[in-house]
């Protein structure tokens, strides 16, 4: 059981009453990989993604019935802020605090959930959490400067420090590429490549070819609902539904 | 909507095509060989498969950058690779067989035994076949043309083990090893039937 | 080619009409203030209003008011503003949420006037609050609330669309997450508020309920019998005194410069947000 960080199972979700995930059943994510989901726009990654650390629920309206354990053990009864803690989350666009300094961005979890009191065990961890999402050099010299300086890919590179600066055990991505340049894309691949031997990673990925590049698992949604998943070498050469075959070979 | 990826891919199967052709011409040539053909030209037949087989090679490996194909678009440009590999050899076998021949000095029909004609009859036979299936992506066909190497691989040891007693002098030895070359030629039959299979179900 | 020749004819006079009355009224202000703010020094800033007939004096009891009326009526209009704002973004969709965002929209357009007369009814005649700063501050703030309101809802919402789910994912707590909202979408609100205090820096009908037309006294007590710049001009200018009408251009370009300087450091706080 240890093994699977999510264990999902006869999950339904409906916002506004339209019936958005429909019956996902044994999709368990192993511990330590890069798990890719994919899937056409509007066929419920996002809104996946989200519910696994119950962001969906901040939502109007939003009924979900069926079992998610993280950890053997029911989301929905672990305290949702605990939870978001664990599981972090980055989203498509770059979104750091743009008010605030580069270090400030990474620092502000830990200052206001009041995790560290102390500057220097802050500067410590805020210097952890920039090495360990491959910015630091990048960025050692201008900690003080806003972070709209940067560019996109750094951008996207600091928010998933900040979510670092956590220590999370699942970070959660959704599509976070896809509006990045191809170099800053590279090295956020690369990065996810380097994280995985001490997280979980989930990522929504927007082209087959980079979740064939990176992960180690895969799973097809589709319409709301789980095509298929299973080890990525065998989903991208031998896909076992006619629907995958079609989406990685670009039928649909 | 044609996918860009299929483009390419029906220009990779002309070459196929024009592949099986030409090797299927080469069996042919072999049973009127010293007659109306010479070892030359089935030489040239074979340097120009090989020239074909680098041209797909090329394709493929263009194919591959450009469109990163996945599935089943993946497995037929692996295969496509490995079949124009197979008819090649065949072409290059018929040639060793002339080869044999002409070095023997003798044409087929000279001193060639019911087994050996048989079998090579089997042997254009099953690469008709293959070609149809490889067209097709037709399962079946390609398990019978598995099959059917199977036939060839134990008639060749029959022939071996009955040439090892009987004392024939040049035209023996050369049905040997034209029987020898045929059942290599209906290994790589077989070869394309696997990788036909491969493209269709994703495994062997 | 042609069509686009003529739309640039087009914007070109119009782009002139819209400057014509802007510069002609800059121009008299200037011709007209700036002497007067010359010939008075720093005294004009700071001095009583004179009688009549009786030199140039100053309009520092009004400006005084007027900043003193700005300040409270910002106090009042400030939390209040941020605060239904807050609740109007947060509670979108709502039915109460829709009751407020309806009552700031009508305000906006509500005459000044008779917000004027009701803080004179209610606040000066019922409450007996009298005829002062604090009165004309009330009467103000109402309308300067509708101002910072929309644009901090405006605000507000983009930066909730941009960071609520940020916040929550980071594990924080409710008050944190909405603190972090304003954070990050307070240029915007004080852009807002910027455009507020302008906005009520040249009210002049809510005065004229609810302040004196006295001039020359200074602010003793929050309650002393004051009012703002805007009245003094309105009842100089009506004068058949040279000199008060002297005082009133110099008040009026005084008047005019402040509300530029507040209008400019509202863009520039909305451009920094870029
Ligand atoms: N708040 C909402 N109200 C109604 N429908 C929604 C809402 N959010 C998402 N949806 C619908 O849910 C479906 C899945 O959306 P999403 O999870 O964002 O898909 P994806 O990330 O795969 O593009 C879409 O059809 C979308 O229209
Ligand atoms: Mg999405």
């Amino acid at each position: 059981m240890e093994n699977y960080v999510f264990e999902i199972d006869h999950l339904n979700v409906w916002i506004e009453n339209k019936h958005i995930l429909k019956d996902i059943c044994n999709l368990k994510i192993p511990k330590n990989t890069i798990f890719a989901i994919m899937g056409p726009s509007g066929s419920g990654k996002s809104t996946f993604l989200k519910l696994l650390n119950r962001l969906l629920e901040l939502k109007k309206n939003v009924k979900i019935e069926g079992e998610i354990k993280f950890y053997g053990q029911d989301i929905f009864k672990i305290d949702p802020i605990r939870l978001r803690r664990r599981v972090g989350i980055v989203f498509q666009q770059p979104n750091p605090f743009y008010h605030m300094s580069i270090f400030d961005n990474v620092a502000y979890a830990l200052k206001a959930n009041g995790l560290i009191k102390n500057k220097a065990d802050l500067i410590n961890a805020v210097t952890e959490a920039l090495i360990r999402a491959n910015l630091y050099d990048e960025v050692k010299d201008r900690l003080n400067k806003p972070a709209s300086v940067l560019s996109g890919g750094q951008q996207q590179r600091l928010v998933i420090a900040r979510a670092l600066a956590l220590k999370p055990e699942v970070l959660l991505l959704d599509e976070p590429t896809s509006q990045i340049d191809v170099v800053g894309a590279r090295k956020i691949e690369e990065l996810l490549i380097s994280l995985k031997e001490q997280i979980t990673i989930i990522l929504v990925s927007h082209t087959p070819q980079q979740a064939a590049r990176i992960s180690d698992y895969v799973a097809l949604f589709y319409d709301g609902r789980l095509v298929e998943w299973g080890q990525s070498e065998n989903i991208f050469t031998y896909p076992k539904n006619e629907l995958t075959e079609k989406y990685v070979a670009g039928r649909i | 909507m044609v996918r860009l990826i299929d483009l390419a891919f029906q220009k990779l199967e002309l070459i196929l095509n024009e592949m099986s052709e030409e090797a299927l011409k080469s069996l042919d040539m072999l049973a009127y060989f010293k007659k109306h053909h010479t070892a030359k030209e089935l030489k040239e037949i074979s340097d120009k498969l090989r020239k074909l087989k680098e041209e797909a090679g090329e394709l493929i490996l263009e194919i591959l950058v450009r469109y990163q194909p996945m599935a089943t678009d993946l497995r037929f440009a692996k295969s496509a690779m490995e079949i124009s590999y197979d008819l090649y050899r065949i072409s290059r076998y018929s040639y060793d067989i002339a080869l044999a021949l002409d070095e023997a000095n003798l044409s087929l029909d000279e001193c060639i035994d019911a087994d050996v004609q048989n079998n090579i009859e089997k042997v254009k036979s099953m690469l008709n076949l293959t070609i149809k299936a490889m067209l097709e992506r037709n399962k079946d066909l390609a398990i019978e043309i598995k099959n059917m190497d199977q036939v060839i691989d134990k008639a060749y040891k029959e022939y071996f083990y009955k040439a090892l007693v009987y004392k024939g002098g040049k035209c023996s030895i050369a049905n040997l090893l034209i029987m020898r070359y045929l059942e290599r030629i209906a290994d790589h039959c077989a070869y394309i039937a696997d990788e036909i299979l491969f493209v269709i179900k994703g495994s062997k | 080619m042609v069509k686009d020749k003529l739309i640039f004819f087009l914007a070109f006079i119009s782009t002139i009409f819209l400057f014509l009355p802007f510069t002609w009224l800059l121009s008299v202000l200037l011709i007209k203030g700036a002497p007067v703010i010359f010939k008075g020094g720093l005294e004009f800033l700071t001095g009583i209003p004179p009688l009549p007939g009786d030199g140039l004096g100053g309009i520092g009891t009004v400006l005084e008011g007027s900043i003193f009326m700005a300040i409270i009526a910002s106090l009042i209009s400030i939390p209040i503003s941020i605060l239904t704002a807050l609740y109007i973004v947060m509670y979108e969709g709502g039915l109460f949420a829709k009751i407020l965002r309806f009552l700031v929209d009508s305000l906006v357009e509500f005459p000044t006037i008779i917000i004027g007369i009701s803080v004179f009814i209610i606040f000066v005649q019922n409450l007996k609050l009298g005829l002062n700063g604090i009165s004309g501050a009330i009467a103000l703030s109402i309308i300067m609330i509708p101002y910072t309101t929309i644009q901090a809802i405006e605000n507000l919402r983009q930066s909730k669309d941009e960071y609520l789910e940020v916040g929550y994912s980071l594990g924080l707590t409710d008050s944190n997450v909405i603190k972090l909202i304003l954070s990050e979408g307070r240029e915007g609100v004080i852009t807002g508020i910027l455009i507020g205090i302008a906005k009520i820096f040249g009210e002049t009908a809510p005065l004229l309920f609810t302040t004196v037309t006295s001039f020359n006294i200074f602010l003793r007590t929050l309650t002393s019998p004051i009012t703002g710049v805007p009245s003094l001009i309105f009842n100089f200018a009506f004068s058949p005194y040279n000199n008060w009408l002297d005082v009133a251009w110099g008040a009026a370009l005084i008047l005019a410069l402040t509300v530029t300087i507040l209008f400019t450091l509202a863009r520039i706080f909305t451009r920094r947000k870029l």
